[in-house]
């Protein structure tokens, strides 16, 4: 990264090579189109190319950094299209409009991790599950999904709180496991 | 930030993470983790969930035209930042015609020693491949290294190249976090994180995403020290 950082499209390739393939899944399931998911891991990835020298390897691992932009990236190419203006504003219709693993089976490349955490999240209670899936892959605020959940901030705060804890129990499990 | 405002933001590490927040209120909330145990401890004990929630998304095969647009786009910006650099010695140049030629020539000797491994800045050492006419270098320069392949074949569908660096009374390599594939022309430049007293470089290949012992017996091997 730090090769790539300096100019050299060489390093870069190989960072897009890496990375490219979990990232472009990503969007997918944030976007649940291709067409968008196209534009938007283009326009991730020239932005890692043109903002690598502030990648702070302190704050964590490039995949981890990159997934941060390509997710943001995500979320902004889903609010503009405004794809969520096609459902009717109710939760669960929402969570199944976000495009799932059932979605996607046939072109899954990587089953056994995805089912793993495809798992974890069903295992997660439902309230918990859904907060996660509305926040992360659906792009809602905690404020948006106190609202369509009819509960306090503080309350969907919590509740993702302790999703993540429960989902890093699970997966943890599954990897000493596996 | 106020006590008032540091106070709203403790307890945000969930929001951090799963990208709620925007830049700016991101930027403050890692300000304030920065300071805050109880912030940091969340930080670091939640962290790794997102990264598995993002990892475990079922995987999709990217489309090639996506990377021909970003490699054109990037190569293209490589030779313009590239022309730009040179653009500026020869103004440099011009100013001085009469050192030009001596200058470059001064230049390359210099290159020349320091890759040679004469000089203090840069050393460079040549490394065993068992694959046939490639090459491997590695460059070290202030204890940094990388590692700079031609002639390498892809490696088996799955499969990825994995750089190890190995240590005096260690049994086995470290494992590092380079795992890389040569570009379709087969050249790859890899940065090598290593600590003090690294002997070796080791490129082995793995399963897709790296392992943490070797499963295969070295494709490369270079001295480090």
């Amino acid at each position: 990264m730090s090769l790539a950082a300096r100019g050299d499209a060489d390093a870069f390739e190989l960072v897009y090579d890496r990375h490219s393939g979990v990232a472009y899944s990503l969007a997918y399931r944030i976007c649940g189109r291709a067409a968008i998911t196209d534009e938007v891991l283009q326009d991730a990835f020239l932005a890692v190319w043109r903002t690598a020298e502030r990648y702070e390897p302190q704050r964590g691992s490039v995949r981890s950094w990159i997934l941060r932009i390509v997710h943001n990236r995500a979320i902004d190419a889903v609010r503009r299209a405004a794809l969520r203006e096609q459902g009717s504003g109710d939760a669960d219709e929402i969570i199944a409009g976000i495009a799932g693993p059932g979605d996607t089976q046939r072109e899954v490349l990587d089953a056994a991790r995805a089912r793993d955490v495809g798992d974890a999240l069903s295992a997660l209670p439902s309230e918990q599950g859904r907060v996660v899936e509305l926040a992360y892959f659906g792009g809602f605020t905690h404020t948006e999904i106190a609202r369509m959940l009819d509960m306090p901030v503080g309350t969907v705060k919590g509740r993702m709180r302790l999703a993540l804890a429960k989902l890093r129990l699970s997966l943890d499990a599954y990897e000493e496991t596996g | 930030m106020s006590d008032h405002s540091a106070r709203e933001m403790c307890g945000d590490a969930p929001l951090y993470l799963l990208g709620l927040l925007d830049d700016d209120a991101a930027e403050r909330f890692r300000v304030h983790a920065a300071h805050c145990s109880i912030c940091a401890d969340e930080l670091a004990s939640l962290a790794p969930a997102v990264d598995r929630l993002a990892a475990g998304v079922p995987q999709r095969p990217v489309p090639q035209e996506i990377k021909r647009a970003v490699m054109a786009e990037v190569r293209a910006d490589a030779r313009e930042r590239s022309q730009g650099a040179r653009a500026s010695r020869r103004s440099a140049r011009r100013t001085a015609p009469a050192f030009a030629a001596a200058a470059a020539v001064a230049a390359l000797a210099v290159l020349a020693v320091l890759l040679a491994g004469g000089g203090n800045s840069t050393r460079t050492l040549t490394g065993r491949v068992t694959v046939r006419g490639a090459t491997a270098v590695v460059h070290e320069h202030g204890g940094t290294a990388w590692l700079s392949l031609t002639g390498m074949p892809a490696p088996a569908p799955g499969h990825v190249y994995e750089v190890w660096v190995t240590y005096p009374g260690r049994r086995l390599p470290a494992p590092t976090t380079s795992l890389f594939s040569p570009t379709s022309h087969g050249v790859a430049t890899v940065a090598v994180q290593h600590g003090s007293g690294a002997r070796a470089v080791l490129v082995t290949e793995e399963p897709d995403g790296g392992t943490t012992r070797p499963t295969a017996a070295p494709v490369v091997d270079a001295p480090l020290s």
